[in-house]
């Protein structure tokens, strides 16, 4: 008898493609057959996007169309998502009352902040700390007062505290000791050492309620798609690099409802001095996601635009670092694209000086810690 | 078509590439170069049917890990789709890894079932859960029920399904350690075992193949009508207490994987298995004593 | 100052015999509590109430007069559901 060897569903370059193609196009997936629906479920899966494409097709009514076998998949993620959501909504609750006693309001960022003011994209989003910005001059009272309600510092070693007091934006990360819960406390959204300076007092007067039945606050929608792209563009962690893209679209796409969002946003960017960001943003979230960004508003954003070779060799980092980390979505390149990313996001962190003591820290000197 | 159509070396070869099984609900592809897991998989799944290439719900291989260690103490690394949940084991090791292998893909993924870690077998229609902590027995229990006329669900992940409260089963060869492998080679010496591989962290280990029977009807979901804590105490006589609902209600939700991730739909769906099921803590020494326990429990009104 | 449950449906509360199983569903967390726990909860699920009153409607539920031990023993399970937020003040 013939030996039937598998085959692979599709040419290498489509395979790359696949979780592009679906997120381009959701329409176009109840027609999909099963050996594509069963490589997108694994660069999903690697891309922590499976509960996302789950709600995008249940906004558009397309759940019951989609195959059996891989539909269960989608529902087994959107009800990890769903008990997310009421752990993350409980979690607050805590918070808001621990920051009420420190006399300081709760403005959420990130995550938190996307199922605080119940966005579209919030249902399918899973992360695993809750992030909040304080003015830099209560970090002291909010930390001493999370202590007092059960938070923990966790164990830093001297300099490792040092570089997230001194040079970072945020506290160290601390976790509950009951609930096991974890919040990053920040006061900016770069850190202080970085070359850009976006005012957090800016961001701060600027925040609107997240919803109509608590006085907890987010960055108003100018502000969050900032926060978030210059999170993605200067961090040097490209493992949810796609779900993080996914995020500037889908709040692109929500607030692109709110009259007046596309007007302002570029002038927004250049006062925080994220422009240069905010145009790497809308350029990989049109190129990757078809994300339909006003024309007058890219050619706003040009004005940030890099020098063109500088931008040839982004595209060919982005590009590449952007996708999942998952074997069918790699090439040849992908690892050392993502190593110069990690070393430009240090670069960008740091000044040089402070930048090779710190490498040489975490490559030699400090404890090993998990990621 | 079934695995045991399949020549050795042709096992070997669609496992060099990924071989797609059936095992219950689930489709694995299974991908190893390692012959002991070939040759655990001809012994114990004999029965199961091959799936489609077309779709796996979840791909795995094993394999020995690329460094200089592989030339003396080698070990073996399980990874679902290149993800590795466990530290690498010694080599040998490595048709147990499988197992516990598939068991975590099933427990970590499967949101449409409330997960309990229990045995379940059937008889005339009726499911006994068999909850436990590790050394209770209770897959000495499940392998000598099954041995005597109980279909067998699943020794080890009870899947009860959110949309109707019915088991589905999951028949999967039956993990016995220790003397429990002797006692049970005793009672069926025809029964069919994986080679013993000593050292693992629960110490010697072996696998009974399950019953053509509860393999042929993975299919076919059964009601829960009895929750049996099983506890084997030497020279104990067999002896059933009853538990009230609520508080096996507490103790399954203890033993289940996914009982707080499911959040309102598991608690209205362990309330529904509490409401047509009697609950018992059960102790017993002697194996054809506590089957006629078994045998004769009351089925509920 | 009145007493409510924070859970407001009855769906996520469960009695065998003489005891509850209750699923919070703000905190998704799930309690085994007894017959007289369960009670006031179901109490309070009904109504938002006054520990006063409370107890008139158990003492009429019980069909004895308990006094202000009564009184007393409810105030602390009133505080321990409190502590597992099944109930809360308003």
């Amino acid at each position: 008898m013939r030996q039937q060897t598998p085959q692979k569903p599709q040419k290498p370059h489509e395979q790359q493609a696949l979780i592009l193609a679906a997120l381009r196009d959701p329409q176009a997936l109840p027609g999909w057959d099963l050996p594509r629906w069963d490589l997108l479920l694994r660069q999903l899966r690697q891309a922590d996007l499976t509960a996302s494409l789950y709600i995008q097709l249940q906004q558009r009514d397309l759940l019951e169309k989609i195959p059996r076998q891989p539909r269960r998949h989608l529902e087994w993620a959107a009800q990890f998502a769903r008990r997310h959501t009421q752990s993350v909504l409980w979690e607050v609750g805590f918070i808001r009352k621990a920051l009420q006693e420190a006399g300081v309001s709760l403005v959420l960022l990130k995550g938190a902040a996307y199922v605080a003011a119940a966005l579209p994209q919030a249902k399918g989003r899973i992360f695993s700390d809750i992030d909040i910005l304080v003015p830099k001059g209560s970090l002291e009272m909010v930390e001493s007062t999370l202590m007092l309600y059960g938070w923990n510092t966790g164990h830093h070693d001297a300099y490792d505290q040092r570089y997230y007091r001194t040079w970072m934006h945020e506290l160290p990360p601390m976790q509950h000791v009951k609930r096991m819960t974890a919040i990053d406390v920040h006061h900016a959204i770069v850190p202080v050492t970085a070359r850009i300076r976006p005012a957090p007092d800016k961001l701060l007067a600027a925040a609107v309620p997240a919803n109509g039945e608590t006085l907890d606050r987010v960055l108003a929608p100018a502000d969050m798609v900032l926060h978030s792209a210059v999170h993605l563009f200067y961090d040097g962690e490209y493992d949810h690099g796609l779900r993080d893209l996914v995020d500037i679209h889908c709040l692109l796409m929500h607030f692109a409802q709110q009259p007046g969002f596309w007007g302002g946003l570029v002038s927004r960017a250049q006062e925080l001095e994220l422009a240069r960001p905010l145009y790497y943003a809308l350029r990989y979230a049109t190129s990757l996601l078809h994300t339909p960004v006003p024309d007058a508003v890219m050619r706003a954003a040009e004005v940030a635009r890099p020098h063109p070779v500088l931008l040839w060799v982004m595209d060919a980092l982005f590009q590449r670092a952007l996708l999942p980390k998952h074997p069918s979505c790699d090439d040849r390149y992908t690892g050392v694209a993502r190593f110069l990313l990690y070393l430009r996001a240090n670069w960008l962190r740091m000044p040089p000086v402070l930048l090779i003591k710190h490498l040489f820290h975490k490559a030699f000197l400090s404890p090993k810690q998990s990621g | 078509m079934k695995l045991s159509a399949l020549s050795r070396s042709e096992l070997s070869l669609r496992l060099r590439h990924g071989l797609p099984l059936r095992t219950g609900a689930f489709t694995f592809r299974v991908k190893t170069c390692i012959p002991s897991v070939a040759h655990g998989l001809s012994l114990l799944y004999a029965d199961y049917p091959l799936a489609a290439e077309e779709f796996s719900d979840f791909h795995v291989t094993l394999a020995s890990p690329p460094t200089l260690r592989r030339w003396f103490k080698s070990q073996v690394t399980f990874r679902f789709d290149g993800m590795a949940p466990f530290a690498p084991l010694p080599y040998t090791q490595a048709f147990p890894m499988l197992e516990w292998g598939l068991n975590w893909c099933v427990s970590n993924h499967a949101n449409n079932y409330l997960i309990i870690h229990a045995a379940v077998v059937e008889k005339n229609g009726y499911a006994a859960i068999l909850p436990a902590p590790p050394g209770s027995g209770k897959s000495t229990l499940c392998a000598a029920l099954t041995l005597r006329g109980w279909r067998l669900l699943s020794d080890e992940l009870t899947l009860i399904r959110l949309s109707d409260g019915l088991i589905e089963p999951l028949p999967r060869p039956i993990s016995l350690k220790n003397a429990s492998i002797g006692v049970i080679k005793r009672f069926a010496p025809a029964a069919v075992f994986s080679p013993e591989v000593r050292d693992t962290v629960k110490g010697t280990v072996a696998h009974m193949k399950p019953g053509a029977d509860s393999v042929r009807r993975a299919a076919l979901p059964a009601r829960a009508a009895w929750i049996v804590f099983p506890k084997y105490e030497a020279g104990a006589p067999s002896v059933l207490d009853t538990v009230t609902p609520a508080r096996a209600f507490m103790r399954l939700a203890d033993n289940a994987f996914n009982y707080s991730l499911l959040g309102q739909q598991g608690f209205h769906t362990l309330a529904g298995v509490m409401d047509g099921t009697a609950a018992y803590d059960f102790t017993y020494s002697v194996l054809d004593e506590a089957i006629q326990v078994f045998d004769a429990l009351p089925v509920p009104a | 100052m009145k007493w409510r449950a924070v859970a407001s449906s009855s769906d996520c509360v469960r009695l065998w015999g003489d005891e509850y199983v209750v699923y919070n569903p703000q905190s998704g967390n799930t309690h085994l509590l007894g017959l007289a726990a369960g009670q006031i909860l179901q109490r309070l699920q009904d109504a938002p109430l006054e520990l006063r009153d409370l107890v008139s409607l158990l003492e009429s539920d019980w069909r004895q007069v308990g006094g202000p031990e009564l009184m007393q023993e409810v105030a602390s399970l009133l505080e321990d559901m409190h502590a597992l937020a099944l109930v809360e003040r308003v």
